[in-house]
């Protein structure tokens, strides 16, 4: 421990040290080295590192939000390189999808999950600024720079949305911005002091006080029902702190200060002094956070959990570690796609899963990967890219993609997200709603059906046997060749005997509520009958068994779990 | 470190011993009293009500705000003017006015209210609900044991998913997808669910991870609702006209019938959720508008309820986050107010007619028998017929008990 102790702080020296030629960069085999030297320390013995297809499967989620496609996988399998999980890395880390996955998380966890209306606010600008960050690589600490001061309004300064979105709600601001960048819940303190905690009450005023001069202001009287156009901006005066309440006063009325006692009131702005404190390497609590959080993102546990709760009595596992990966980070400009190779190329996040207690010690210190639900987003793009939802809606004649993509997305959200904003707890990712839409609903049961454009009309359509069939769908929906068990058993169960189930046409239609017969309301209803006018022909007995081992495929734990 | 875990580290078993005897808290019990309640309906005020101006006036004050007080069948518990069809029940209600907690964040006090301790990162605590499912649900009841209607309540914790709630999103739609998806019929199903067990048996194999099998479960309660007889209790198309419009012409009020109806089912936990008591600004507009859904729908939960003698067997509670301040903002609010708030319960063992504690002149602090969240939590599980202090391993080995070592409110208890 000591030895490991040494050298990551020698790693740490240097990455620091001003100038100083990389001769020893922090790469994966040193933060895999740290690890075992802990688990050997421990007695603890780290499991089997996972397969290829599994680690192909795990790093495209990861990534990109979504599975890698059939012919990836297929390729990626035949790859003999060596390097070829290290090459798989780099293309994923550069594609499309990488930012706008990317781009998806911070917005959730920016601007919240719910999707309500706020008239003064531009989210699809929001979210296209931060692809545009998330392609560019943009350094971490000029992101937060600029949503921490941005001025004007929101639709041409975009990140103004994230301050507008608070702009009624200075402590919220604070709590929220708290927990994102630096790691640091004060808003527990927002209401009183802990008596072993080391953030007081005032402590939080004062960091609240940094947006005491920040208001939005109304550029056009209130129209009811219309965007109103207001422009964030900074003024000489409280812009809080009226008679309404006495703690705004308080907090408006009390000097700014970060929480290492810096000064945020010599400045004109009181944000750029708060920005510039935030985001300078000197910070400990910045790279920190991002650190923390990303890491617990990719193996699956943080060093301090939950991700944005350090504080002295939550003290984190290995913190040589996250110190030396925090200081990396810092002395490459918070480049976060270098933090990702780094952590996704460790041996650490390449393990295989292996069960055991939620929170047992071999989880803590990262021994195994652990399984996590999908979230809601990641399961619909799993979905979607499965059975090629999307095809076959365009080609149902469905002009309106982007409304159907939330409305179907929307439904998602409710079953599988509880938390206002974040990520949802992993084990609410399990109710029996969550199962019935999955066993009985529409959306599944369509996706899985032979309806032309979409993915298993396609395989039913191959020259190819059985076999070949049952291949490719397990190569789009478990993102793998099934075994030769598999396969035997499939191609087995797809020709037993059994009943063609005619469905009643009218029955169906008639179960429909009024207001859901419409296509904009119901866009499966829709498909539908755009399916049955497509493909008038009678269903086969074949056709129906595929159909079944594709549904039974899309409700697999093996398919809806990152695994 | 307390005393108790330096106690626990340093003897393991002997210490936990030790501790009981220093806190008097010995096993050897008297006999635990019989069960009053079988289940229990939550009616949750999300965003926390004002006390003042609901179940705790303070009409001459200026704390008191604008509503008059009028009395109840019980001397001594006068309620808001808005309140009248449960001042006319209250010979049923039992009302703790001496509620103190200390959790004014919405997240921490909906953590504590639901779950009876504040929010620990390295815990998972389950709700109450999660509780009731997992010590009085029969594993092969046909309907969820956990019912919250327009939640999400709080989730199951440590106990496993299998123990969250099903959520009731709209109780005009309450069951989606309980039906077979368009051209599956039975015997199609069974094929689909043959194939589905094969793969699961398969993949629980290869990892070992016990989430497989708390899916597992869960999908096996979804199929077991999908052939309930008894899932028209969420159906409230039953309901005769009549019956329906005592509750009252609201979304909640139709979740409280729902409630009613699903505890007939036998349904061990509902939560019935009325959201939009976080005033602070338009106290007195937004209270009142809430207390005219609340004041036909509770008061017709209990009347319905007792009707149908189910009420001496059903434990009611009613309360939300926190108390609301005494001081009225510029915008007629009023603020978070942890210290000091009242929480209603009826039925389940619960003496009617009854108050318990009582707050300052201007509602600001509880001056005499004040009431806490394990005590309202041990209350509850005791009536219920759960051992308040049974415990059980966290998945990290920690012992944690069902409620947080609160005794039980006798002055409340028939």
């Amino acid at each position: 421990m000591m030895r490991t102790a040494a050298m990551l702080a020698g790693a740490l020296a240097m990455a620091l040290s001003p100038g100083a030629v990389d001769a020893r960069e922090l790469g994966a085999a040193d933060l895999d080295r740290a690890v075992a030297a802990e688990w050997r320390q421990r007695h603890l013995k780290p499991g089997p590192v996972t397969d290829d297809a599994a680690f192909l499967r795990r790093l495209t989620i990861d990534l990109t939000g979504t599975l890698p496609s059939a012919d990836a996988v297929r390729e990626f399998l035949a790859d003999a390189r060596k390097d070829k999980r290290a090459r798989a890395v780099d293309v994923l880390l550069g594609s499309p999808a990488y930012a706008q996955h990317w781009a998806g998380y911070w917005d959730k966890l920016l601007m919240g999950r719910t999707a309500k209306a706020n008239p003064i606010l531009d989210r699809p600008g929001f979210v296209a600024w931060l692809r545009t960050q998330v392609a560019a690589n943009r350094p971490w600490n000029q992101v937060v720079y600029d949503l921490i001061t941005a001025t004007g309004e929101s639709h041409d300064q975009p990140a103004t949305n994230w301050i507008l979105r608070y702009a009624a709600n200075p402590t919220d601001l604070t709590g929220k911005m708290s927990r994102l960048f630096l790691g640091v819940q004060i808003q527990c303190a927002q209401c009183h002091d802990h008596p072993s905690e080391k953030w007081k009450q005032d402590d939080f005023r004062a960091l609240t006080a940094a947006f005491a001069r920040t208001g939005a202001v109304p550029l056009e009287d209130k129209v009811k029902g219309q965007r109103r156009r207001v422009e964030l901006r900074d003024q000489p005066g409280p812009t809080f702190g009226g008679p309404k309440s006495a703690d705004l006063r308080l907090i408006a009325l009390t000097a700014p200060r970060a929480l290492d006692g810096t000064d945020l009131a010599h400045a004109d702005n009181r944000r750029v002094a708060l920005a510039e404190w935030l985001t300078r390497p000197a910070n400990p609590y910045f790279a920190r956070a991002l650190v923390n959080r990303y890491w617990a993102h990719l193996v699956g546990r943080g060093f301090v959990e939950p991700v944005d709760d350090f504080r002295r009595s939550n003290p984190p596992v290995m913190p040589a570690l996250l110190e030396s990966l925090a200081a990396d980070f810092t002395a490459h400009q918070f480049d976060i796609q270098r933090l990702i190779r780094l952590i996704v190329n460790t041996r650490v996040y390449q393990l295989a899963v292996v069960g055991g207690a939620e929170g047992d010690v071999d989880e803590q210190l990262f021994v195994h990967h652990r399984m996590r639900p999908l979230t809601s987003e990641e399961l619909y793009s799993a979905l979607a890219s499965a059975t090629n939802l999307e095809n076959g809606l365009l080609l149902a004649g469905l002009a309106n993609l982007d409304a159907l993509k939330q409305q179907l997305q929307g439904a998602f959200e409710f079953l599988f997200s509880v938390d206002e904003e974040g990520p949802p707890p992993a084990d609410f990712a399990g109710s029996i709603q969550q199962a019935l839409l999955f066993l009985n609903g529409k959306l599944v049961s369509r996706a899985a059906a032979a309806v032309p454009g979409m993915a298993l009309s396609g395989i039913l359509d191959f020259p190819a046997g059985d076999e070949a069939r049952v291949e490719a769908l397990y190569l789009r929906t478990l993102s793998r060749p099934p075994t030769a068990a598999e396969r035997t058993r499939w191609v087995a169960y797809v020709n037993a005997p059994r009943d063609v189930v005619v469905e009643s046409k009218k029955r169906q239609l008639a179960k429909l509520p009024r207001e859901s017969r419409s296509p904009k309301k119901n866009p499966l209803g829709a498909l539908e009958r755009a399916a049955r006018k497509l493909d008038p022909s009678e269903p086969t007995a074949t056709q129906q068994a595929y159909e079944d081992l594709f549904w039974a495929l899309l409700n697999s734990s093996e398919f809806t779990f990152q695994h | 470190m307390k005393r108790r875990d330096m106690l626990l580290g340093m003897g393991g078993l002997a210490g936990l011993a030790a501790v009981d005897a220093l806190l008097g808290r010995g096993r050897a019990r008297a006999a635990a009293p019989p069960p009053r309640a079988k289940a229990c309906i939550l009616v949750w005020l999300n965003g926390g009500p004002s006390h003042i101006d609901t179940f705790d006036p303070k009409p001459g004050t200026i704390a008191g705000g604008k509503f008059k007080a009028i009395p109840s069948r019980v001397d001594g518990l006068s309620l808001s003017e808005h309140l009248p069809e449960l001042a006319d029940v209250a010979q049923h209600l039992a009302v703790l006015r001496g509620m103190t907690s200390k959790e004014g964040n919405h997240d921490r006090a909906q953590h504590l209210l639901h779950t009876g301790y504040a929010p620990n990162p390295t815990v998972a605590y389950p709700s109450l609900g999660s509780w009731v499912g997992h010590e009085l649900g029969d594993p092969s009841a046909d309907l969820p044991h956990f019912v919250s209607i327009h939640g999400p309540s709080a989730n199951a914790g440590f106990l496993g998913v299998q123990f969250n709630p099903y959520i009731v999103q709209n109780v005009k739609q309450p069951l989606a997808n309980t039906d077979y998806a368009p051209g599956v019929n039975m015997v199609r199903f069974l094929k689909r669910k043959q194939a589905l067990d094969a793969l699961e048996d398969d993949f629980a194999r290869r990892t070992g991870d016990p989430k497989v099998k708390g899916r597992r479960a869960v999908y096996a309660r979804a199929i077991r609702m999908m052939y309930a007889p008894r899932l028209k209790a969420f159906d409230l198309t039953d309901e005769p006209e009549a019956s329906a419009r005592a509750y009252g012409d609201s979304d909640f009020g139709r979740g409280c019938l729902m409630a009613r109806r699903l505890v007939e089912g036998g349904v061990r936990f509902v939560e019935v959720v009325l959201d939009g008591w976080d005033t602070h600004k338009d106290n007195f507009g937004r209270t009142r508008a809430l207390m005219g859904a609340l004041d036909p729908a509770l008061s017709t939960l209990v009347k319905d309820l007792d009707a149908r003698d189910l009420l001496s067997s059903t434990l009611v509670m009613c309360l939300g986050d926190f108390g609301r301040t005494p001081k009225i903002s510029a915008d007629e609010g009023r603020d978070h107010h942890p210290a000091a708030w009242s929480a209603v319960l009826a039925g389940g063992g619960v003496r009617g007619g009854v108050v318990v504690g009582a707050t300052s002149d201007d509602g600001d602090k509880v001056v005499s028998r004040p009431t806490t969240v394990p005590e309202l939590m041990a209350t509850a599980t005791t009536l219920l017929g759960i051992d308040p202090d049974k415990e059980y391993p966290t998945p990290l080995g920690r012992p944690i008990s069902i409620t947080d070592h609160g005794r039980v409110i006798a002055e409340i208890v028939a």
